[in-house]
């Protein structure tokens, strides 16, 4: 049974919810796009001006038409996942810079992108793929979403996360998608691209955000309602009062979701952070983030059991570095501890999202293996106490021979890149570091990927499709 | 001495005493500039020193700039006409595009609190509205931010139109995604990485004109 850490008691979690509601029924939302307020309006929520308060009962209504699963398919439809709460490693969202080390850290390009999306097919862990797991800035918008969808669709047959983006680019995202696909019913087969929308904190959302939540949610596609706060900066100081901020702002984007498509598919997102005072920024290596996510994650699954995600392994070191290791590996475990879900930003994550390193990017994967091996618990049966093992091999015993060892110790976590092997040995190979050895793998992964997955008639309908929807 | 007192008083986050000693000393008849520049702004040099040291945390800066801002409209009105001698004027916003204003809105505090008049545009402000403001408040600095990739470009556009409106002000820029070498591509004078360099960065800018004019 999987290990659980409740950061609340039931009753403490009930009142929690409950502070929730008092925000988003009193305080309320602005939602700067009038279409949106009318349409909030038109469901029972109380309007002054983009001013949106959200009664309990349009709330409940909202959290109740969500579905408490749902398929998460690829664009080929050969690979899906089921998302509710079994874990789902994806890649990140937002590096501006990419970094390894011999080149160091510099503006991540095009090239890296598709290195990402090739790496991210070939891990093993991981489940999701596309997005934006670095920025390209050398390409201008209208060039840039266009050249990662297609990237994505050539790159992986895992399912995609899109961009929160304003109409035209989202229209033109999911429009590549659609033609590339040869089905302009595709929306309606299944769930195939999802994005993360989220509030401008506190309890205000932008147009763009907005758009896109209702393009989603209108195509039945996912709409991952976030909320990325920052303790004492855009919430309040006190870990559990952002909490509660949190779970209002997710709440609020699920209602929009929902409004626009009872029963389109919602991920609670949980992405906030405490705010690293010294200076005011975003504080990427806070432990109060997973304290954050705790009461928001126990309401999410045991009063609107929904699906969830929470932003793990976020951290703010400069180096894959002990600092990295550290805080993402602590990050994974208690992810994994509090409930986890589909978690993002979990696979090479510098320096406050700024950055992705190749090299992390490898090394990460022992981390989140390990928490999520950590996250099952013991099996506890008859034979899992083991009293006719122990008696039998008896005392001064040896167990390593015994047929018992042999047929269960491939159950033991061990890593794939952590260095374990004896001093001895490791000197024989060469006494590579740990960074080393990421470097090599990483190059290795590349090597092998294929140019395409894509047959070359799909070869041929992406080409039409990028072209068409070229701005 | 009793100047000193206030910028002690700037330094202790102490609102009310720095009212009540700048009140002091105005009825004390202490030399008015003094008051200003060694009682308030040269409290909020220190502050800002203190800051990028890291021996202040930003809540306590941001206590010391409201601490100076009450003891600056104490004594506003009794500098004379034609000596409001700010240090100049910073026009500041974040780039079309960009509604994040946490940064910005430090960094205009900071200035504030460095003795400059700040007109503060907001959010998402077009290249022409940022040249519009320059001009009819006389503005040294041009100050912008921008927190995603996708709006830095509003920063190269935003100096452009200001090169070609022919405006003598000075430009610099900052926020996360934003670095030195990016300011030095896009024709910036100047860039920070945190709101004291900033005010650092405006004077220079600000010192840099004068000698040239």
């Amino acid at each position: 049974m999987p290990l659980r850490l409740k950061m609340l008691t039931d009753e403490q979690c009930q009142l929690f919810h409950e502070a929730s509601v008092k925000i988003l029924s009193e305080t309320g939302v602005r939602f700067f796009k009038p279409e949106a307020v009318e349409l909030l309006k038109s469901h029972g929520a109380k309007v002054d001006g983009n001013l949106v308060r959200i009664p309990a009962s349009l709330l409940d209504e909202c959290i109740k038409s969500c579905p408490r699963e749902f398929t998460w398919t690829g664009f080929s439809g050969q690979r899906s996942v089921n998302v509710r709460r079994e874990p789902l490693i994806q890649p990140a969202v937002g590096p501006v810079f990419i970094q390894d080390i011999e080149n160091g850290r510099r503006p991540a390009c095009a090239e890296d992108y598709k290195n990402v999306i090739k790496l991210m097919h070939a891990i093993d862990v991981v489940d999701i793929n596309g997005g934006l797991p670095v920025d390209v800035g050398e390409l201008p918008s209208e060039k840039r979403y266009l050249f990662m969808m297609e990237s994505m669709l050539r790159h992986t047959d895992k399912p995609l996360v899109g961009f929160c983006l304003n109409k035209q680019l989202v229209n033109q995202t999911m429009g590549v998608f659609e033609s590339a696909a040869g089905d302009d019913d595709i929306w309606e087969k299944g769930h195939f691209l999802a994005s993360v929308c989220t509030p401008l904190s506190p309890l205000a959302v932008d147009e763009d955000t907005i758009d896109t939540v209702m393009l989603y949610a209108k195509r039945n596609q996912i709409v991952m309602s976030a909320s990325c706060i920052m303790a004492g900066l855009t919430g309040p100081i006190n870990p559990l009062g952002t909490a509660v901020l949190q779970n209002a702002e997710i709440l609020s984007g699920l209602v929009l979701a929902q409004c626009v498509r009872p029963g389109c598919p919602v991920l609670y997102s949980v992405a906030s952070v405490a705010g690293y005072m010294k200076d005011g920024s975003f504080g990427g290596g806070s432990p109060e983030a997973m304290m954050i996510h705790g009461p928001c994650i126990q309401a999410a699954m045991d009063l609107y059991d929904l699906p969830i995600r929470t932003m793990t392994g976020i951290n703010s070191a400069k180096e894959a570095d002990y600092q990295a290791g550290m805080e993402t590996g602590m990050s994974a475990l208690l992810s994994a501890l509090i409930g986890g879900g589909e978690w993002p930003q979990c696979m090479g994550v510098l320096d406050d999202i700024m950055t992705l390193s190749y090299e992390k990017l490898i090394l990460d994967r022992d981390a989140i293996s390990r928490a999520l091996h950590v996250r099952k618990g013991l099996e506890f049966s008859e034979e899992a106490l083991s009293v006719d093992l122990i008696s039998e091999v008896g005392p001064q015993g040896s167990y390593l021979t015994h047929p018992d060892t042999f047929k269960n110790f491939s159950k033991l976590w061990t890593p794939k890149y952590m260095n374990w092997e004896s001093r001895a040995n490791w000197e024989k190979n060469g006494s590579l570091s740990l960074l080393e050895k990421a470097n090599k793998e990483y190059k290795r992964l590349l090597a092998e990927s294929p140019e395409t997955l894509l047959s070359p008639d799909q070869e041929k309908a992406l080409s039409r499709a990028v072209e068409k929807f070229a701005i | 001495m009793a100047i000193n007192d206030i910028f002690q008083a700037v330094l202790a986050f102490d609102q009310a005493a720095v009212i009540e000693k700048v009140n002091a000393e105005i009825a004390a008849g202490s030399d008015i500039q003094a008051i200003l520049n060694e009682g308030l702004i040269s409290a909020m040099d220190e502050v800002g020193k203190k800051f990028s040291d890291g021996d202040l945390f930003v809540p306590e800066m941001l206590m010391a700039a409201q601490a100076m801002k009450a003891g600056l409209e104490v004594v506003k009105p009794h500098l004379a006409d034609g000596a409001t001698e700010s240090r100049g004027t910073i026009v500041i916003g974040t780039v079309k595009g960009d509604l994040h204003d946490i940064g910005k809105n430090l960094v205009a505090m900071m200035m504030e609190g460095g003795g400059f008049e700040v007109v503060d545009l907001g959010v998402d402000v077009d290249a022409e509205k940022f040249v519009e403001a320059a001009k009819a408040h006389n503005a040294g600095v041009i100050g912008l931010s921008a927190l995603l990739t996708t709006t830095m470009p509003a920063m190269e556009a935003t100096i452009k139109a200001v090169k070609e409106a022919g405006l003598a002000v000075k430009t610099m820029v900052g926020g996360a995604p934003v670095t030195e070498d990016f300011a030095a591509s896009i024709g910036a004078d100047g860039y920070s990485a945190d709101a004291p360099g900033a005010v650092e960065m405006a004077r220079k800018l600000i010192a840099d004109q004068k000698m040239a004019a």
